[in-house]
């Protein structure tokens, strides 16, 4: 400590002193290089190996250069109407953000104080928690139950400080999933008096008949807020584009909260485009998902490793060795995956399904880094 | 609490001035809970460097002081600006000349590095110069746990309090003697090194309050250094639960690995990677190997770091059976200018009979310097010798040829535990 760094040290607020930055990955070319890999599969993300839309990537080429000295409409205007339409709410009910991260923020500064508390599960999507540490408001973590959300211990962490509930539906990592039963049970209960956020982001890849559609269950739960995405299914993802929807009352609060121009003017156009899709998009990725999911997991049972083949385009992986080392060891040969210590997972691996022949790819690699198999 | 806390001050660096700097010391001491002992330690060290500074001060000069309550410790940094400090007072090896007229000036600084148990000093980043001076508390030191009859089930991680903590530390040094942690010996001060921040622990615990085992590190920048896991109950598999419940509590942090130097035999070998081995004494004299072990928390995208021909193929090799993706910049010294005198940082842990050396201050003398280290502490009875080369310091890699001539041979190398990665040589007279 330096007198010098202890004095602004004191402009520093005690929760932003206590946390430290995501570092995110360094760019491709530059892990290539690090690694001595030719080429690499990025089965880290959750990205859609398919791209974006047929239309989405003709609205793109088609996306005039010129047009980027032009100011994007500030709150997506033609994207909520768009929206609005195929949900059957009205535009003012959604929001659209760059990328669903920034709308967490948007909500947590809309409804948190100083000593207020937002509650969510220990593992899973990350960001929740850190947006409302690095915020100043305590994250409430409640362990999972049979690798699922546990409402029954989320809803005795409430108190008159709560004022979110984060449920990702379904989670990440995990790939588990509250049924609509369970759902509305579980909004009974909390009875309107918090905010229930349920984080849909990887909803287009669920075929589950009980899996529930958080938009139709707007008109019946005003305090319910939706999050999607258009990086996941939809292929959008170096664009930074999602969105809440939400009762216009509730939304407009948190309208007060958020950056307006924030959502580029490509992405805007790129999202619109994406909704034009007559659902083969989704089709082809969920077929893609669907062939990936089963041959590893036939690979994976026959190697003896434990596995979630939950919902969603991951997989998780419980390895016999250390998860850090074998991501360094598959970057070696190409493969990229994401380490799940960060997410409370020790020894575990979280795959993103790809194509067959990638997924063939991904399993001999690991074979090949794994000792004893 | 005021832990964490700092009490800060400027004065002009006058003589005159002395007794606001010395009565601040003597009082931050007292307000922050240090006995008298420790506030009498502190005020004279800060004499002393308050002394030197401003005898060599041109009149219209400015020091800042900071003192921060560390829990177990105080800090306190004196920033002046920036002048030639005479770098060989910093050795543990220095001695005064009574003779010599500069070597006389220079005995303030010598006298205030005895006073207190660390001494170091840096380059601020707006060219200023900082002395640095922590001060530990005392602590009673406890009686062994004698006659606790641990259940074999029953455990499981808990959150504990600062009396479980006391007595896990006491169970930890009757159970584990000269291979548990010398702070272990010191209950209360383990209890201020958790509340610190600065530590952390989880303990298993079963329903009626018994300590199963548990699981130590301290946090140092980017990594965090394990010890354990201590282990008090047959109950099968709590290795395992300690260690998953504290990469989980790492998880999320921002640090990127736990290594640990000198893990228990009941280590759980699947969540970690052997970074090497080495040997050592043990304090009765019995040769005894170790595997260091590392776990990386995030995933590593990899960094630069400097290397030296004389130890390029061992770097190499370390890294290739790591995995680890770094590139490699060689760096020699070649006739550049730097300081005379070199000043070696001396970490000694006298339950283990063992000292870390490390570069202070790069200067053409540190082959000889570390010599006459190595030969004070042989002559003190240390047995095991130890040296940190930063691998991210380039001018601390062209000392590598002096390392090595003073009998230094490299054994693994500690990633992210220092600036970039470091390396840890071991003397040969040791073994």
């Amino acid at each position: 400590m330096s007198a010098q760094a202890a004095m602004l040290g004191n402009l520093v607020p005690a929760h932003i002193r206590n946390i430290s930055a995501y570092i995110p990955s360094k760019p491709d070319d530059v892990l290539r290089e690090m690694y001595k890999c030719r080429q690499l599969y990025r089965l880290n993300n959750n990205e859609n190996a398919l791209g974006p839309t047929s239309q989405a990537m003709e609205a793109i080429k088609k996306f005039a250069p010129r047009t980027a000295a032009i100011y994007p409409s500030g709150d997506a205007y033609h994207l909520c109407h768009r929206l609005a339409e195929r949900f059957g709410h009205s535009p003012e009910a959604f929001l659209v953000g760059n990328g669903a991260n920034e709308v967490i923020a948007f909500v947590i500064k809309a409804f948190c104080q100083p000593g207020d508390n937002i509650i969510t599960a220990e593992k899973t999507f990350a960001v929740y928690e850190w947006v409302a540490e690095f915020s100043g408001f305590e994250a409430r973590l409640i362990p999972l139950r049979d690798y699922g959300f546990d409402a029954e211990n989320m809803l005795r962490a409430i108190d008159e400080y709560t004022k979110i509930l984060f449920i990702c539906n379904p989670n990440n990592p995990t790939g588990t999933y509250w049924s609509e039963e369970k759902l509305r049970a579980f909004l009974d209960r909390v009875d309107g008096r918090q905010i229930v956020v349920l984080d849909e982001a990887y909803a287009e890849f669920v075929e589950a008949p009980d899996f529930p559609d958080g938009m139709k269950l707007l008109h019946e739960y005003p305090n319910l807020i939706v999050f999607r995405t258009f990086s996941k299914m939809y292929g959008l993802a170096a664009l930074r584009i999602g969105y809440l929807a939400g009762n216009p009352a509730v939304v407009d609060i948190i309208r007060r909260t958020c950056v307006v121009y924030s959502v580029n003017a490509l992405a805007q156009t790129a999202a619109l485009a994406t909704l034009e899709d007559n659902g083969e998009h989704v089709a082809a990725t969920r077929r893609m998902v669907s062939a990936a999911k089963a041959y590893l997991h036939a690979e994976l049972t026959a190697m003896g490793l434990f596995h979630l083949a939950g919902e969603g385009n991951y997989m998780m992986i419980r390895l016999p060795v250390s998860d850090t080392m074998i991501y360094r060891k598959l970057m070696q040969q190409g493969f990229m995956v994401r380490t799940m210590t960060g997410f409370r997972f020790p020894n575990h691996i979280r795959v993103t399904m790809n194509t067959l022949p990638v997924m063939e790819g991904f399993i001999g690699a690991l074979k090949s880094v794994l000792p004893g198999l | 609490m005021s832990i964490g806390k700092t009490v800060e001050m400027r004065m002009p660096l006058l003589r005159d001035m002395l007794p606001v700097a010395v009565g601040c010391a003597e009082q931050t001491a007292r307000a922050f809970g240090f006995g008298k002992e420790e506030q009498l330690s502190l005020s004279l060290a800060v004499e002393e460097v308050f002394a030197f500074l401003a005898e060599k001060a041109n009149g219209d000069e400015t020091l800042q002081l900071a003192w921060r309550h560390g829990g177990y410790y105080l800090e306190t940094a004196c920033i002046s600006p920036p002048r030639a400090l005479p770098t060989k007072v910093f050795n543990m090896t220095a001695r005064l000349a009574l003779e010599d007229e500069d070597s006389l000036a220079d005995m303030g600084l010598l006298l205030a590095a005895r006073k207190v148990d660390h001494f170091k000093i840096g380059r601020e980043k707006d060219g200023g110069m900082g002395i640095y001076l922590t001060l530990e508390k005392r602590y009673p030191q406890a009686a062994p746990e004698s006659g606790t009859v641990i259940p074999d089930s029953g455990f499981g991680l808990s959150p504990h309090g600062r009396e479980e903590m006391k007595r896990f530390a006491r169970l930890a040094t009757t159970c584990y003697r000269d291979a548990a942690p010398a702070f272990c010996r010191f209950p209360g001060k383990l209890v201020d090194m958790v509340s610190s921040g600065e530590y952390d622990a989880v303990l298993a615990l079963d329903d009626k309050g018994n300590i199963g085992g548990g699981f130590l590190w301290g946090y140092n920048g980017k990594m965090a250094e394990g010890y354990g896991p201590y282990i008090f109950s047959g109950q099968d598999g709590l290795a395992a639960v300690l260690v998953e419940g504290a990469l989980e509590k790492l998880a999320r942090t921002g640090v990127l690995c736990l290594i640990i130097r000198q893990p228990t035999r009941q280590i759980p070998a699947a969540y970690f990677e052997p970074l090497g081995e080495f040997n050592s004494l043990a304090p009765d004299g019995t040769p005894q190997g170790h595997t260091a072990l590392y776990r990386q928390i995030e995933e590593d995208n990899g960094m630069t770091v400097f290397t030296h021909p004389h130890i390029e193929s061992f770097i190499r090799e370390r890294y290739k059976s790591l995995a680890l993706p770094r590139q490699l910049r060689p760096t020699v010294y070649e006739g550049e200018r730097r300081l005379p005198d070199s000043a070696i940082s001396t970490h000694v842990d006298r339950l283990q009979t063992t000292a870390t050396l490390s570069i202070l201050v790069a200067g053409d003398d540190v082959q000889d310097n570390l010599a006459k280290h190595i030969a004070a502490l042989r002559n003190e009875g240390i047995k095991n010798i130890f040296f940190e080369l930063n691998l991210g310091k380039a001018e601390e890699v062209q000392l590598v040829p002096a390392v090595l001539g003073a009998g230094f041979k490299p054994r693994l190398i500690l990633p992210w535990a220092g600036c970039g990665d470091l390396a840890v040589f071991s003397h040969s007279g040791g073994e």
